[in-house]
């Protein structure tokens, strides 16, 4: 208006002076134009002078080698408690009405919304494609206008946020992308509005390049894909191989690992893109009771690498009271949603709280436990230090002491994977460890089933010789002798008949097999308790012998029931692991009652034994053979019970 | 020339021509003498009393009584008696019972003369000759528990006591023993009789005061 009235009444001054002739009057116009200038330069400076004051921003320079530039130090915030039209704040800050924010992010939990403007000059010769990224997944609205500074006429060129399903994005990309279009030599202010209430806030910003930007993108992208991909791998296999081996400690990694992998995944914003892009209301509600899963399984998994259970139950139960909390604090979560909105702070802090808590027995368990097993508390340790570390720069970033960009990956995600990593091979060496025990083992039992089995042999061998030796040297020489003395012409009919008759005898005794001549002439007692010290010598297995009240039974009896013993403590040493076994041998009134007892990992007698097969069948007719009755129970890891009764 | 007197020794064995041979051998040793060849394990302790021998050769084979309820039977009436045991058996367990009932040495059918000389000759009668075929190793039996001094109840057995004690019955021990009511009957027949006592409440009270359960 001013200068219209000014270049009026100058274009106006050559015609007028023909007018007035009047040089007084011609002076006084002067004096009068000098005054009028005068007063329209000030308030013209003074608009000026107080937009630089106000805004005090100092332009980012797009020049034409221009990639990418954290802008923080370029920009000016103000916060709101009301969500205000763009054009209203612009003039309380035009009024001076509205103090500048002092950071970048908010420390702590805020309710505010958040006004962030800035300038940017293209200084370079052709039009620049810039993009302005916001890093912060989460967040509720997000709106980038330019503006006209000087009418404070704002126009949107973006619009984003969780609070809209993903693909009604201005860029699609899981942070907040707008494109900005300067035109060479162009000047143009930006605002940002950013609305992220009742939660921390941080929103670090960076200008693009579009080409810089793309080609970050992709090589980012390349990255994640490798870094979620191998956590997939890794758990799919462990819960496999947990599977298969019945091994619950690679089963709670592979859930721990997944669960860890869907939350770095949900944080870093890729769940809004992929998983539910539509369903914007659960972004808001899904970070809280995912933490607290995600606590639990971690709890679980480390009771199990750990062996809480067998070195201290104490410990163990306790760890299962931080379950018992975390779901408590999940339930009032959701009950009181609502209420709680308003404290927003309180059920995360009481989470972090149990964190801490949890982590503090781990610390004090191992401590403990050092001892029992070095090389699984320092992997253990080593491996939550990582995640520790990074979660300590987590909190820090979300709660504003560190700036998020002055990191190049996410600390999270860095701390788990090197924690998952550090787990991963230390549970391949426990696998290992028990692989080779196992081997150690079955080398021994293998061992001590040779000894025996030779042992048999030998034994057997051995009788068989001396069966033969029997045969020749008694039997055989005091037939010829018979044969030499019936050729002979004195021979005396009843001394032959003698002679027959003890020969006769022995061939009896003989055709017993000696092991029966044995049970008679030692005595049946005598020859168990002898056969199961030789037994214990041999398979450490300790035995233990209740004889009472038994009357002298049948030659058969003696020798079935002690094949019966024979057989039964043989099937123990083979198949049972046991450490201990019982015999009770107890006459009553009118029956005789065996019962043969070991503490070892007893089977299952509904399936068909192969391998047992005939022994069993074995004991079992010889005990009817002696119109005995054969009973036999056994259950999984309560041991093997055989009960025989023989009537006499 | 002082008459050094004559070891008068018995031979007790069923086999003939062996006993006869053993004579023959033993005879030609100086200062031995073969009193008698018994073939019946039954007649050995009458024959003893009125032979008075020094030594006995005894098979554990014989017709009637077998060798060792002989040793046991002669063992106690003739403590200085040297009984020596000639057999062809092996076995560990007649070995050590031999040995228990008190045989001075044991002499499989297959040793040396030298072998014989010496179980003849022996001199230190506390320590038990065996001959070579035999490995008198000592035996240690400290993992093993056979019932002579302390009576024994099983864990089975126990546990039927436990909860007995608690007042359950029977039916409800077969259940939580998982086992048939036969079972638990012959179970508590065992203890009674391994005990000696049948009353149930004198069972119970036994069994607490000796910390059986």
């Amino acid at each position: 208006m001013y200068l219209t009235t000014i270049s009026s009444s100058l274009s106006n001054k050559p015609e007028n002076m023909a007018k007035y002739q009047n040089t007084k009057q011609l002076h006084t116009r002067i004096i009068f134009l000098i005054a009028y200038t005068f007063f329209l330069l000030v308030p013209i400076q003074k608009i000026t002078a107080d937009s630089t004051d106000i805004y005090n921003l100092q332009p980012i320079i797009i020049n034409s080698d221009f990639q990418n530039l954290k802008i923080d130090s370029f920009i000016k915030i103000w916060q709101t408690e009301k969500k205000l039209k763009p054009e209203d704040l612009l003039e309380l800050v035009n009024k001076n009405d509205i103090d500048a924010a002092p950071h970048v992010t908010s420390q702590g939990f805020s309710f505010n919304y958040f006004w962030i403007v800035f300038l940017l000059k293209n200084e370079s010769n052709k039009t620049k494609n810039i993009y302005i990224e916001i890093d912060n997944p989460h967040i509720d609205t997000i709106v980038f206008y330019s503006y006209n500074p000087i009418n404070n006429h704002c126009e949107q060129i973006g619009y984003g946020g969780d609070m809209i399903p993903f693909y009604q994005r201005t860029i699609l990309n899981r942070r907040f992308i707008f494109p900005i279009k300067l035109e060479k030599n162009e000047e143009k202010h930006f605002l940002l509005l950013i609305d992220k209430q009742k939660t921390s806030v941080s929103f670090p910003l960076r200008l693009w390049d579009q080409f810089t930007f793309n080609k970050n993108e992709g090589i980012s992208n390349l990255l994640l894909h490798l870094y979620f991909g191998s956590l997939l791998l890794v758990a799919l296999l462990t819960i496999i191989a947990g599977l298969l081996f019945r091994n619950w400690m690679l089963i709670t990694y592979a859930i721990y690992a997944s669960l860890m992998g869907l939350f770095i995944f949900t944080s870093l914003g890729f769940s809004f893109q992929f998983i539910y892009p539509n369903y914007y209301p659960i972004s808001d509600k899904i970070m809280f009771p995912f933490a607290v899963i995600l606590i639990i399984a971690f709890t679980e998994f480390s009771n199990s690498f750990i062996g809480t259970k067998q070195y201290s139950k104490k410990i163990y139960r306790i760890l299962h009271y931080i379950y018992a909390i975390s779901i408590l604090n999940l339930g009032v979560w959701a009950i009181f949603h609502d209420y709680m909105l308003n404290f927003p702070g309180l059920l995360v802090s009481i989470q972090y709280t149990i964190i801490l808590f949890f982590f503090g027995i781990i610390i004090y368990s191992l401590i403990r436990f050092y001892r029992f097993n070095k090389h699984k508390t320092i992997s253990y340790t080593l491996a939550i230090s990582a995640l520790i570390i990074g979660f300590i720069f987590h909190l820090l970033i979300e709660y504003g002491y560190i700036e998020q960009s002055n990191l190049a990956v996410p600390p999270i995600m860095l701390g788990a994977g090197i924690e998952l990593l550090i787990f991963a091979i230390a549970i391949l060496i426990e696998i290992k460890k028990i692989n080779d025990k196992k081997n150690e083992l079955s080398l021994i039992v293998g061992e001590n089933q040779r000894k025996i089995t030779k042992a048999f042999i030998e034994g057997s061998e051995q009788e068989g010789t001396r069966i033969s030796q029997e045969l020749h040297d008694n039997i055989g020489s005091r037939l010829a002798l018979l044969k030499n003395k019936i050729t002979q012409s004195d021979t005396n009919k009843l001394e032959l008949h003698e002679d027959l008759n003890n020969i006769y005898n022995d061939v009896k005794k003989l055709s017993h097999e000696l092991s029966p001549s044995i049970l008679q002439i030692a005595g049946f007692r005598s020859t168990i308790e002898q056969f199961l010290l030789d037994f214990t010598d041999i398979s450490g297995i300790r035995t233990n012998l209740s004889y009472h009240k038994v009357p002298k039974l049948k030659e058969n009896i003696e020798l079935q029931l002690f094949r019966v013993i024979q057989e039964s403590v043989q099937n123990c040493l083979r198949h049972s692991n046991a450490n201990k076994l019982d015999i009770q041998i107890i006459g009553h009134e009118n029956e005789l009652i065996m019962s043969i007892d070991d503490d070892g990992n007893g089977f299952d007698i509904s399936v068909p034994f192969t391998i047992n097969g005939n022994g069993i069948n074995n004991m079992k007719t010889r005990i009817e053979s002696i119109n005995g009755n054969f009973e036999l129970s056994s259950t999984p890891n309560t041991g093997t019970f055989l009960l025989i009764s023989i009537p006499i | 020339m002082s008459t050094k007197k004559l070891i008068k020794v018995i031979i007790v064995e069923d086999q003939k021509l062996f006993a006869n041979g053993l004579k023959e051998i033993l005879n030609k040793f100086e200062g031995v003498e073969v009193a008698k060849i018994i073939e019946n394990g039954n007649l050995v302790s009458k024959e003893l009393d009125t032979l008075k021998a020094d030594v006995i050769f005894l098979d554990l084979n014989l017709i009637g009584k077998n060798g060792l309820e002989v040793l046991q039977e002669i063992r106690e009436q003739h403590s200085d008696l040297l009984i020596i045991i000639l057999t062809m058996y092996q076995e560990k367990v007649l070995v050590e019972k031999a040995k228990k009932l008190g045989a001075n040495a044991y002499l499989t059918k297959d040793a040396t003369v030298e072998e014989l000389k010496k179980a003849l000759f022996l001199k230190d009668t506390d320590h038990y000759f065996t001959s070579k075929a035999i490995t008198n190793t000592k035996q240690i039996d400290s993992k093993n528990n056979f019932d002579d001094n302390k009576i024994l109840i099983t864990d089975r057995e126990k546990e039927v006591l436990k909860c007995l004690a608690k007042g359950k019955t029977k039916s409800e021990l077969a259940e939580i023993l998982k086992t048939s009511t036969n079972t638990v009957n012959i179970h508590l027949k065992n203890i009674q009789r391994k005990l000696n006592i049948y009353n149930p409440q004198e069972l119970i009270s036994y069994v607490l005061n000796n910390n059986i359960i």
